[in-house]
């Protein structure tokens, strides 16, 4: 596990998927991080599966979500397949509100389910 | 009604110290009169249409309200404008709301009073210092009392408004379970960007709370499809998927085929069907592609 204390920022591995869970702020440093931990874990780590875990962000503007579909598309170009996670409700309406374009992004709820239907495969080794 | 607002509103009808005084000084020879101010009010009422609905088969009732009356009149008459002044007021608008009382008679019947008194203030002569000041001041307080009265009727009436239009809205959104991971949402009459903003946040919470994997929106009673509809219904879908939802939309007329057709709507990638039936089929499918064999087997 690699952790950014700074800014809420965690990145776990889970077999060859890379779950990067984000914290409440999104602020300009955070998506910077966001993007080292998300990226590197993809191209140096090796993960072909990226999901990205929004369940604790309570709210967020369409320019952070603009900012996270890029980082998304980045690891699209880097040969992973993608998936955003847990977003609240209310950050849905908030979207749909500003017209943001969400055309083409894999989204659930949970985090089992994004895992199975990307075909994560957990370690078996017991690690 | 905080006590800077009972200032502000005193200052709005011109009520001041010197007229709560005089309301006052007079209170004592007023109320001893009140049983006969209240008798005359009476006799007034009892021409009208509204004394018998409300009295003539209830004679313990008019005893009552004399009674609360009576009391209300001595409250006024001591002119102590606060917030337990208010709140009786209050109050007092609140049964006249829960009894249908009209505006028309609760008016008359403070304009009655209203001259009643004054009569009473005149036919005291010399004991009332200022008699025409003192009726002024009593007038002044009369329209305070009246407009404390008719805002809670207002108020509880506007309340009442409110609640059933939120019950109608409710109703008007029943998204249902109908199968494990799949939410049924007939849609009825017509959708404008209010009732769309509804439907999504009730669609919304209750994927999140069902996890549902399917939402069959069924559009077969929506009134009237165009580009606007249209793309509130688009909308919906989109705001599913974020969730890993996919909704299939039911109950396409030829008719709203033709017209979505027509206007060049662009309706995508959304899964559309023409009977119920194909939709329930498709949820079934999409959510037995999203579990592990042997759940569905």
């Amino acid at each position: 596990m690699s952790e950014v204390g700074a800014s809420h920022v965690t990145g776990t591995r889970v077999g060859n998927a890379l779950v990067v869970t984000l914290g409440r702020d999104l602020g300009g440093a955070t998506m910077e991080h966001f993007t080292r931990v998300a990226l590197e874990g993809v191209q140096q780590g090796g993960a072909t599966v990226l999901v990205v875990d929004a369940s604790g962000v309570p709210f967020m503007d369409a320019h952070e979500f603009h900012a996270l579909r890029q980082v998304l598309r980045m690891a699209g170009v880097l040969g992973a397949r993608t998936m955003l996670v847990g977003l609240q409700p209310g950050i849905i309406m908030h979207l749909m509100e500003c017209d943001a374009d969400v055309d083409g992004l894999n989204a659930m709820l949970g985090l089992d389910d994004a895992l199975r239907s990307l075909g994560a495969e957990p370690e078996t080794s017991g690690g | 009604m905080a006590s800077t607002s009972i200032k502000d509103t005193l200052e709005k009808f011109d009520l001041r110290d010197a007229d709560l005084r005089r309301i006052r000084a007079a209170a004592p020879m007023l109320v001893a009169q009140l049983d006969d101010f209240i008798a005359d009010f009476y006799d007034w009422m009892s021409k009208h249409r509204e004394y018998q609905v409300f009295f003539a088969s209830n004679p313990s009732r008019l005893e009552r309200v004399k009674k609360l009356q009576h009391a209300n009149w001595v409250t006024f008459l001591q002119a102590e404008i606060d917030e337990s002044w208010i709140d009786a007021r209050r109050h007092v608008g609140a049964v006249h709301a829960h009894i249908d009382l009209p505006n028309e008679i609760y008016f008359a019947g403070m304009s009655v009073s209203n001259n009643l008194m004054a009569d009473r203030v005149r036919a005291l002569g010399a004991k009332v210092s200022e008699p025409e000041e003192t009726i002024k001041s009593i007038s002044k307080l009369m329209f305070l009392d009246s407009y404390v009265v008719i805002e809670e009727i207002a108020r509880i009436n506007r309340e009442k408004i409110s609640a059933s239009s939120k019950a109608l809205l409710e109703m008007s959104t029943p998204v249902t379970p109908i199968w494990e991971g799949i939410l049924l949402l007939p849609l009825l009459g017509i959708l404008d960007s209010h009732r769309t903003q509804d439907v999504m946040s009730k669609t919304l919470g209750k994927i999140a709370e069902t996890r549902a994997k399917a939402l069959v929106l069924d559009i077969s009673g929506v009134s009237a499809m165009d580009t606007a509809v249209a793309n509130q219904l688009l909308k919906i879908t989109k705001a599913t998927q974020l969730m890993g939802c996919e909704t299939i939309l039911s109950g396409l007329s030829p008719a709203i085929a033709r017209t979505l057709v027509e206007l060049g709507v662009n309706i995508g990638e959304v899964r559309t069907t023409a009977t119920l039936r194909d939709s329930f089929e498709l949820a079934l499918k999409t959510i037995g592609g999203d579990r592990r064999p042997a759940h569905i087997g």
